[in-house]
C-alpha cells in the first residue's frame, strides 16, 4: 500500500494549526506528519489516523494554556479600560446594556417558549414510531382530520404487518359529573380509550396492572392527583366512581401518573373505551374515533401508508358500492378526500395546524406564531446590537486617541479588534446576566398568556449554559465587529496629533442605513399592530346574522333528563326569560358534516353539509329570520323524522331555485325513517362557524334527545345576577342538585379568536419594547451629536439664529432618515399583513389611511424622541457652551 | 541558576544526547525509550521554546522534506550553559541520593 499519498486528518491538522503558537507551528506539524508516515506504513492508516488524532487531543491543553499565559497581562489592561469605560460614559452604557439585556431576555424567553413547542410528546419512549391515523376532508381549510371509524384499529394490527400495536381514543370536549360517595366534580379531562393505550404511550402506571386495567367494560384509571381528589390517601383500587351523566359506575383499575403539560391530549381521567356501545361497531360509516398505531421497530411509515388505499377498498368496498351503486374506484377518483387516509407522525401533532374543533381536549399549537414570536425577538435583539454599533462608531473621538497610543506602542490591528470585540462582549455578558433575571420576572406573564406551563428550570440546567454564553457570544461579534473594525481602522500619528481620523463619510453612511433599518423596523412594527387591532375590533363587532347579546347557555343540560320540559315551564314563567332552547350544537362549536345527496341526482353527488340539531325555538334564540318556508311546527308530526330546515347557501351552492319541497337522500341510517327527508324552510345565513371561514353550505334538523347538548336561554335582564340566581335555582331544583355550568353565547364566540387575542397582545408588548429601545438608540445618537456640535449652535445663537431654527438644523437629518424609512418598509408591512389578513374569510382591507397614520406615528415618535434634545440645545444660554476655551 | 524540573530536565537529557539530530520526533521517541513517557507535542514545544528562551539551548532550521508535507524541522542544540544545567542536576541527584540512601529506600 502506498503510504505516499497519505495526507493526515485535515480537521485534526487544522485544528492543531489554529491553536499551536505561531512560531512552532509548522515545526510541530511537520513532526506530527512525519510520525503519521511512520505510523501509517508500520500499522495501517487507520491506526495512523486514529493516532494523529489523540496526540492531537493531548496536546490541545497545553497550548491553550500557552495563550492564556501570554495574553492574561493583557487582559488585565483591556478590563480595565473596559470597565472604566462602562463607568465613566453612563448615559451609553445604560443605552446598551438596557437594549442588549432586554432584547437577551426576549430570546432566552423565546427559547424557553420555542424548546417547550418543540418538546410535545417526545416523552414517550417510542415517540418516533407513534402515528396518528388521519382522514383528508373536503373543507377549504382544513383539509385533514384525525377521525377513523371504530374497526379500523383492530383490522389494521391483525392485516398490516408493519402495525405492531394500534389504540383507539375518544376525546370530546364534555364535562362529565363525576361522584364518590359525598364527593362530586365536574371533570373536563375525561378520555376514553383502548387499554392498549399503555401499550402506545408511555404513561407510567402507579397502581393497577396495565395489561388488564381498560380491558373490561366500565373500567377507569384515574391521575394521581385525580386519585387524591376523590379518595384522598385511602387506595382507590377497586373502588367505584359514579358517571352521573351516563348513569354507570366505572370501577378503578389503575392510577397513572399526572399527565405531563407537553402532551396533545390531556387527562384527569381514562375510561375504558368499550364502555361506549359504538366501540363495537363493524360499519365503516362513521368516522368517530382517533386511532394511534405504533409501527414496528425499522419499519417506515411511507410504506405503511402506501397500503391504505387498498386496506380501505378490502373493508369499505362493498359497503360503499352497495350503497352508491358505483365502482370503489370510480368514487375515489371523484371523490378523493372521502377516504384517503395518511399517517401523522405524533411528534407533529402539536404544532401541525389541525381541524376547529377536532382537538378540543388537547392543547394546540402553532409553527407561524413560533415563527412570528421568534423573529420578533430575533429583531429586539438585532436593534439592541445597532444601537451599539451607532453608538460606539458615533463615540470614536473617545477612543481615537487610546487607538493612537496602543498603536505607536505596537499593537496590531488584530489585537485592537479583539480589544473591542472584548468589550462588547464583556457587555453582552453584563447584559446576559441582566436578561436571565428579567426573564424570571416575565416568565410566569408570558406563560399566563400563551397558556402554557414555561419552566425556568431549563435555565438553570448546566447543559443551556453553553447556549447562552454562546448567545452572549454572538451578541458581542454582531453588535462589536464593525465598530471593532472601524475604530482599529485609525491612523495612530493622526489621531494623536489630533483632528479627525479614520474614514468619517463611510462609517456616517452605514449609521444612517442602521437608523432607516430601525425606524423601517420601527414601521413595520407599528403597522401590525395597528391592524391586528382594528381586525380584532372588527371581528368583534362584525353582524354575525344572529343575536348573540344575552344568550345564556346552560352546559350539560340533558342532565335534565326527563325534567326538562317542567324545568323550562318554570323558567317561562319568569318576565325577564324571553325564549328557551335546546339544541345539539350552537354557534362556534363544532358541527358534525354528513354527507347529503339531492332526490334524483347521482350517488357521486354526495357532499358535506354541516348539521344543526335544534327545536322550533332557534328562530327566536338566535332572531333568524326564514327567506322561505316555514319553520318546524310541533303540530305538524313528521317535522320530527323528516323535515329540515337549509340556510341561504346551501341553496346558492345547490343550485336550488325553489328549495322548499326539495328532498335529501337519508344517509347511513342517520334519519329516522323514511328514505327522504324534505326542505321545508330556507334560513338567512349567520356564522355558525368563526369569522376564519366563510360561510358554508349547512342545515338545521329537529333535536331527539340523543342529541341534546345545550340548553339556550335568551334574556331580557336588567339585573343579570338575579335572573341567573333564579334559574340556577330551577336547575337545581330539577336535576338533584348537580352543579350548574354555563356560559354567555358572546364570550364563547368571542372565545374562537381568543388565540389571535393573545398573539396579538403578546406581539404588542413585544413591538413596545422594540420601539423603545430603537428610540433609546436615537436618543443616544442625537445626545451625541447635540453634545459635539454645542459650540457650534452656541455660535450660530450669538449670530442670530433662533431656537426653531436650531430645532430644525439638528433633527432635520434624522427625519429625512425617518421618512426614507418609512417609504422603504410600507411596501413591506402592506405585504406581510395582508397575508396575515388572509387567514381569515371575513377580514377588513388595508387602507392607504392605515399606512398614513403608521408613518405619522413613526415620525412622531421620531420627532419626540429627538426633539427633547433638540429643543434643550436650542434654549441653552450659548455663553455657556462658549465661556471655556 | 534555577533548577531544571524533572520535565525540563528529561528534555534537555534527550536533546544533548541525540547530538545534531534532536528534532520533535526523535526527541519524543528517545525519551519513550528510555522513560516510557510519550509526550504530547505540546507539553514538548513548551518546555523546548522555554529551554531555548533560556539559554540552554539553540534552535536551527533544516531544509523542508516531502515526508513533513513540505515543512522544515527545527534541530534543536544543548548549549554550554544547558550542559551545565544537566550537570548541575546529575550532580544535584547523586548528592541527594548516596550509598547509604539508596540502600534504606531499597529496604523499605
Amino acid at each position: 500500500m502506498s503510504s505516499q499519498m497519505k495526507r493526515p486528518p485535515r480537521i485534526a491538522a487544522w485544528l492543531m494549526r489554529n491553536i499551536a503558537n505561531r512560531d512552532e507551528r509548522a515545526s510541530i506539524l511537520g513532526d506530527l506528519e512525519e510520525e503519521f508516515h511512520e505510523q501509517s506504513e508500520n500499522s495501517g492508516s487507520l491506526r495512523a489516523h486514529l493516532w494523529y488524532w489523540a496526540l492531537v487531543l493531548v496536546s490541545l491543553p497545553s497550548f491553550v494554556q500557552h495563550i492564556f499565559y501570554w495574553s492574561s497581562t493583557m487582559f488585565k489592561n483591556y478590563l480595565t479600560v473596559a470597565l472604566r469605560i462602562i463607568k465613566r460614559h453612563k448615559g451609553f452604557s445604560f443605552i446598551n446594556i438596557a437594549g442588549l439585556s432586554v432584547g437577551m431576555a426576549a430570546t432566552l424567553i423565546m427559547g424557553l417558549y420555542v424548546q417547550h413547542e418543540m418538546s410535545f410528546d417526545r416523552h414517550h419512549e417510542n415517540a418516533d414510531r407513534i402515528f396518528r391515523v388521519c382522514v383528508r376532508l373536503g373543507e377549504e381549510n382544513t383539509h385533514r382530520g384525525p377521525f377513523t371509524v371504530p374497526p379500523m384499529a383492530a383490522a389494521m394490527k391483525e392485516e398490516l404487518p408493519e402495525v405492531e400495536e394500534t389504540v383507539r381514543m375518544s376525546i370530546w370536549p364534555r364535562n362529565y359529573l363525576i361522584k364518590s360517595g359525598e364527593n362530586a366534580f365536574l371533570e373536563k379531562g375525561i378520555i376514553f380509550a383502548d387499554g392498549s393505550i399503555f401499550k402506545v404511550f408511555t404513561l407510567p402506571v402507579v397502581l393497577g396492572d396495565p395489561d388488564t386495567a381498560l380491558t373490561e367494560p366500565f373500567t377507569v384509571a384515574l391521575s394521581q392527583k385525580s386519585a387524591r381528589k376523590y379518595f384522598g390517601s385511602s387506595n382507590p383500587l377497586g373502588q367505584s366512581l359514579r358517571f352521573e351523566d351516563r348513569g354507570m359506575d366505572f370501577k378503578v383499575t389503575a392510577v397513572v401518573e399526572d399527565c405531563p403539560a407537553t402532551s396533545h391530549f390531556q387527562y384527569e381521567m381514562i375510561a375504558s373505551l368499550s364502555s361506549n356501545a359504538n366501540s363495537r361497531d363493524t360499519s365503516w360509516g362513521g368516522h368517530t374515533y382517533f386511532t394511534y398505531l405504533l409501527i414496528k421497530q425499522g419499519m417506515d411509515a411511507a410504506r405503511l401508508e402506501a397500503k391504505f388505499p387498498d386496506f380501505v377498498r378490502r373493508h369499505w368496498g362493498a359497503e360503499v358500492e352497495a350503497e352508491t351503486g358505483m365502482r370503489f374506484e370510480e368514487l375515489v377518483q371523484q371523490d378523493q378526500y372521502r377516504y384517503s387516509y395518511f399517517l401523522e407522525p405524533l411528534t407533529d401533532i402539536h404544532l401541525s395546524p389541525g381541524v376547529e374543533g377536532a382537538d378540543q381536549l388537547s392543547i394546540k399549537g402553532s409553527r407561524s406564531t413560533l415563527y412570528i414570536f421568534s423573529t420578533i425577538a430575533a429583531i429586539i435583539l438585532l436593534v439592541a446590537c445597532i444601537n451599539f454599533m451607532n453608538l460606539s462608531t458615533a463615540r470614536f473621538v473617545h477612543r481615537s486617541k487610546e487607538v493612537g497610543v496602543r498603536k505607536v506602542l505596537g499593537s496590531n490591528r488584530r489585537q485592537l479588534v479583539l480589544q473591542f470585540l472584548g468589550e462588547s462582549g464583556l457587555l453582552a455578558l453584563l447584559a446576559l446576566g441582566i436578561a436571565l433575571s428579567f426573564t424570571a420576572l416575565i416568565l410566569p406573564t408570558f406563560g399566563r398568556l400563551t397558556q402554557r406551563q414555561l419552566n425556568l428550570s431549563a435555565l438553570g440546567d448546566p447543559r443551556t449554559w453553553p447556549l447562552m454564553l454562546a448567545l452572549a457570544a454572538l451578541v458581542g461579534i454582531i453588535a462589536g465587529i464593525y465598530p471593532a473594525a472601524f475604530l482599529s481602522s485609525f491612523h495612530p500619528l493622526r489621531t494623536i496629533r489630533g483632528g479627525r481620523s479614520g474614514n468619517p463619510r463611510q462609517h456616517i453612511f452605514l449609521r444612517r442605513g442602521l437608523v432607516i433599518f430601525q425606524y423601517a423596523v420601527t414601521f413595520c412594527i407599528i403597522f401590525g399592530t395597528l391592524v391586528v387591532a382594528s381586525q380584532l375590533r372588527f371581528l368583534r363587532h362584525r353582524d354575525l346574522g344572529f343575536d348573540q347579546e344575552q344568550v345564556l347557555v346552560i352546559h350539560r343540560a340533558s342532565a335534565l333528563g326527563k325534567q326538562g320540559d317542567a324545568f323550562k315551564q318554570e323558567l317561562l314563567f319568569y318576565p325577564d326569560i324571553f325564549t328557551i332552547c335546546d339544541t345539539g350544537t350552537l354557534p362556534g362549536r363544532h358541527y358534525d358534516d354528513n354527507g347529503h345527496r339531492l332526490e334524483g341526482r347521482p350517488a357521486n353527488e354526495e357532499s358535506p353539509i354541516f348539521t344543526m340539531y335544534a327545536d322550533s325555538r332557534l328562530m327566536e334564540l338566535l332572531d333568524l329570520s326564514l327567506l322561505e318556508g316555514r319553520n318546524f311546527s310541533p303540530d305538524i308530526p313528521t317535522d320530527w323524522t323528516s323535515a329540515v330546515i337549509i340556510n341561504e347557501t346551501t341553496a346558492k351552492e345547490w343550485g336550488l331555485v325553489e328549495p322548499v319541497g326539495k328532498r335529501f337522500h337519508k344517509e347511513f341510517g342517520d334519519y329516522q325513517d323514511g328514505d327522504f327527508v324534505s326542505i321545508i324552510g330556507v334560513v338567512k345565513d349567520f356564522h355558525f362557524h368563526s369569522l376564519h371561514h366563510r360561510i358554508q353550505p349547512m342545515i338545521i334538523r329537529p333535536l331527539s334527545d340523543r342529541e341534546w347538548a345545550y340548553t339556550s336561554i335568551k334574556l331580557r335582564s336588567r339585573d343579570l345576577r338575579a335572573t341567573l340566581g333564579r334559574i340556577e335555582g330551577s336547575w337545581k331544583k330539577f336535576t338533584g342538585g348537580q352543579p350548574f355550568e354555563y356560559s354567555f353565547l358572546d364570550q364563547d364566540f368571542f372565545g374562537l379568536y381568543l388565540r389571535e387575542y393573545r398573539s396579538g397582545t403578546i406581539f404588542s408588548v413585544f413591538a413596545a419594547v422594540a420601539v423603545a429601545i430603537a428610540c433609546l438608540g436615537l436618543f443616544g445618537l442625537i445626545s451625541f451629536t447635540t453634545e459635539r456640535r454645542i459650540k457650534e449652535i452656541g455660535i450660530r445663537k450669538v449670530l442670530g439664529a433662533r431656537v426653531s431654527g436650531i430645532m430644525y438644523l439638528l433633527s432635520r437629518e434624522v427625519l429625512i432618515l425617518v421618512a426614507a424609512a418609512v417609504g422603504l418598509a410600507s411596501p413591506l408591512a402592506f405585504y406581510f399583513m395582508h397575508r396575515w389578513l388572509e387567514r381569515f374569510a371575513y377580514r377588513i382591507p388595508v387602507h392607504p389611511l392605515m399606512l398614513l397614520t403608521t408613518a405619522a406615528v413613526t415620525l412622531g415618535i421620531a420627532f419626540l424622541t429627538i426633539g427633547y434634545r433638540a429643543l434643550k440645545a436650542g434654549l441653552t444660554n450659548p455663553a455657556e457652551a462658549l465661556k471655556h476655551e | 541558576m534555577q533548577d531544571l524540573n524533572l520535565t525540563e530536565e528529561m528534555i534537555l537529557w534527550a536533546v544533548w544526547k541525540l547530538g545534531d539530530n534532536a528534532y520533535g520526533v526523535t526527541i519524543r521517541k528517545q525519551l519513550s525509550q528510555r522513560t516510557g513517557r510519550l509526550f504530547p507535542y505540546g507539553t514538548l514545544y513548551g518546555v523546548l521554546a522555554k529551554l531555548t528562551r533560556k539559554g540552554l539551548m539553540i534552535k536551527t532550521t533544516g531544509d523542508p522534506s516531502p515526508v513533513r508535507g513540505g515543512r522544515s524541522r527545527n534541530y534543536y542544540a544543548a548549549t554550554h550553559q544547558g550542559i551545565g544545567a544537566l550537570k548541575a542536576a546529575l550532580e544535584l541527584k547523586q548528592n541527594l541520593w548516596d550509598r547509604e540512601s539508596q540502600v534504606d529506600l531499597g529496604r523499605s
